[in-house]
């Protein structure tokens, strides 16, 4: 696997972002499951990681993970 | 108070007077995934009335955490996970959702400023690679390179959406308190006993007008189990198990390790609301859902793991040995991630459960499991409280630890080994034993052996005595008078502990 664009996870991040929905307490859909892009590739699945790792919660319930049947993994992509 | 359950039944008591004796670690590495992650992996789960002289009107209860801590296992030995969440969670109506829920965080700080201890070494100053550097026999001693800290929150109402308030040391206000290094051996922390007990706070607890008391740190894991000829198919020869005379034939194999506890000692009428006295109680750990490995760590302490996004439950113990010898393999990681109310998605495993046949199986005694399917004796003992003893009014049926905090607690000495039914067999006054809350003294797996085994039935005799159900009756019990007899050979009533809170016996040290 050859490293990529290093804006493309930007872009994965804020597609999957998307795709959650957001907010809350504004009246608007909160996530309940991790979305099946984020199991598209192995960057994606780690580039979800990533937005959640980055945002903890104390009154979250976490996200389901029936979209996610196999995780994605590499043997060969290098560490980010 | 007697509970109208004991009033009600001499015929338990003629059938009980058969049993002179009664028999899994409670939950230890009990599910394949929390064997993965021991610093959230609960043990045991207790809660009681406080039996300390002068302190009866208090409720202890106890979480211990990290199973199988062998003393020696430095040099960074068993500090809780600072990216977990600890909680003990209190059902106060019966509707097998938590009203007030007590969570505990752990953050571990390197010394000098997170850079830790230095030695000059030649014209270099380096960091040290031990927790200490010296003697520690103080709180927040100056020869340790590592300090545990935690704090505190209530939480009233659900666990995550309801109001959080800080606990606070009733002495200072401080809101962060000391957690005790472990013992890691008589040269280190000479004293271990009296260093561990200037970490007991007395604490102000949100909402409750009179103080607390609370400790965390390592204890002696007060389980007691003859753990590995159990689960190799129970490797003991039928006479020893049945025989009364010898309820500690048998060495208890935790009888070296440590684990760690979390204990707190709340005003009972701090936990109940109403004219409700039972109150259920469990303990859950959390991870946070999202975590990263980083592969290049920075300097500092536990840095490779970056966790974020919802807690997400791992842990979850309240009855002793449910996840361990009730569910399902495939369903008990399942069942750590689960909540009471959602109970009813396991309820197969204890209306008709497997134990008694891997009995028969183990033991080469073919049809000796009980007969009333379903079984409404463990449902009630296990689901609902027994009524009339530890049953809510309005109980909604789901797995979780009932006391009656209106029943008063009992002198150590006193205490019967065997709880309820060991009191009604010898006709006495506690009725403060398991599974009307647990003590460290209960025998809890001698106790489950005779429930699963038929004992309950036993005692519910024919005309349904106890409120079992009218199938529940001896003629249900193939093992008949021999049910009460079963025991694994390990006798918990020997566990050294100590007279008051927190009553877990101080570790054993790293060296003797």
């Amino acid at each position: 696997m050859k490293l990529r664009n290093p804006l493309i996870p930007c872009v994965v991040v804020a597609a999957l972002l998307a795709a959650c929905g957001g907010g809350g307490d504004d009246g608007s859909v909160e996530d309940t499951a991790v979305p099946a892009a984020a199991a598209d590739t192995p960057a994606a699945y780690t580039d979800f990681a990533v937005a959640q790792a980055a945002t903890p919660s104390e009154s979250a319930e976490p996200l389901s993970l029936d979209n996610l049947a196999m995780p994605p993994t590499s043997e060969t992509a290098y560490r980010r | 108070m007697t509970p109208s359950f004991l009033r009600a039944s001499p015929l338990v008591a003629a059938a009980l007077l058969a049993m002179c004796g009664a028999a899994g670690a409670s939950s230890h590495r009990e599910a394949p995934f929390i064997s993965t992650v021991p610093k959230v992996d609960a043990t045991d789960f207790y809660m009681f009335r406080s039996y300390e002289p002068g302190r009866s009107d208090f409720v202890t209860l106890i979480a211990n955490y990290e199973p199988l801590q062998d003393a020696y296992g430095g040099p960074n030995f068993f500090a809780l996970d600072p990216n977990a969440l600890y909680e003990i969670h209190i059902d106060n109506n019966g509707d097998a959702r938590e009203d007030l829920t007590f969570q505990f965080r752990f953050k571990n700080t390197l010394a000098a400023a997170g850079k830790g201890v230095e030695l000059p070494v030649g014209d270099q100053s380096v960091a040290i690679p031990l927790v200490q550097k010296g003697t520690v026999t103080d709180v927040k001693d100056g020869n340790l390179n590592l300090a545990e800290t935690f704090s505190v929150n209530v939480v009233r109402g659900d666990r995550r959406k309801g109001q959080s308030s800080a606990v606070t040391n009733a002495a200072t206000g401080a809101t962060s308190f000391d957690k005790p290094v472990d013992n890691i051996g008589k040269k280190t922390i000479p004293d271990y006993a009296a260093y561990a007990a200037k970490h007991i706070y007395g604490i102000n607890i949100p909402g409750c007008a009179t103080p607390g008391r609370m400790f965390v740190g390592q204890r002696q894991d007060p389980f007691a189990v003859n753990l590995g000829v159990i689960f190799d198919l129970v490797n003991a020869p039928v006479s020893v198990i049945t025989d009364p005379a010898l309820i500690g034939a048998a060495p208890n194999i935790l009888d070296d390790k440590n684990i760690t506890t979390l204990a707190l000692e709340v005003p009972a009428a701090c936990l109940t609301a109403g004219s409700e006295t039972v109150i259920g109680g469990w303990t859950t750990a959390s991870l946070r859902q999202a975590r990263l490995l980083d592969p290049t760590p920075k300097p500092g302490h536990q840095t490779t793991e970056k966790a974020g996004g919802a807690w997400t439950q791992v842990s979850r113990l309240g009855m002793p040995l449910v996840n361990e010898v009730v569910i399902g393999l495939k369903d008990k990681d399942r069942f750590n991630g689960s909540k009471p109310k959602d109970d009813a998605q396991f309820a197969t495993y204890v209306t008709h459960p497997t134990l008694p046949k891997l009995l028969e199986i183990a033991l080469a005694l073919p049809n000796t499991a009980p007969t009333n399917y379903p079984r409404t004796d463990l449902v009630t003992t296990f689901l609902t409280g027994i009524n009339g003893l530890n049953q809510p009014k309005n109980v909604v049926a789901s797995e979780m630890l009932r006391l009656n905090t209106a029943i008063a607690p009992v002198a150590f000495a006193q205490q019967n080994r065997l709880g309820i039914v060991g009191n009604i067999l010898a006709s006495g006054n506690d009725n403060a034993g398991y599974p009307n809350g647990r003590r460290p003294k209960d025998d809890v797996v001698d106790i489950s052996l005779v429930a699963v085994m038929g004992g309950l039935c036993m005692a519910n005799g024919d005309n349904n005595a106890l409120g079992f159900g009218t199938a529940c009756k001896p003629s249900a019990v193939p093992l008949a008078d021999t049910a009460f007899k079963l025991h694994d050979a390990v006798d918990q009533a020997t566990v050294p502990l100590l007279t008051g809170f927190p009553y877990l016996n101080t570790p054993f040290g790293g060296t003797p």
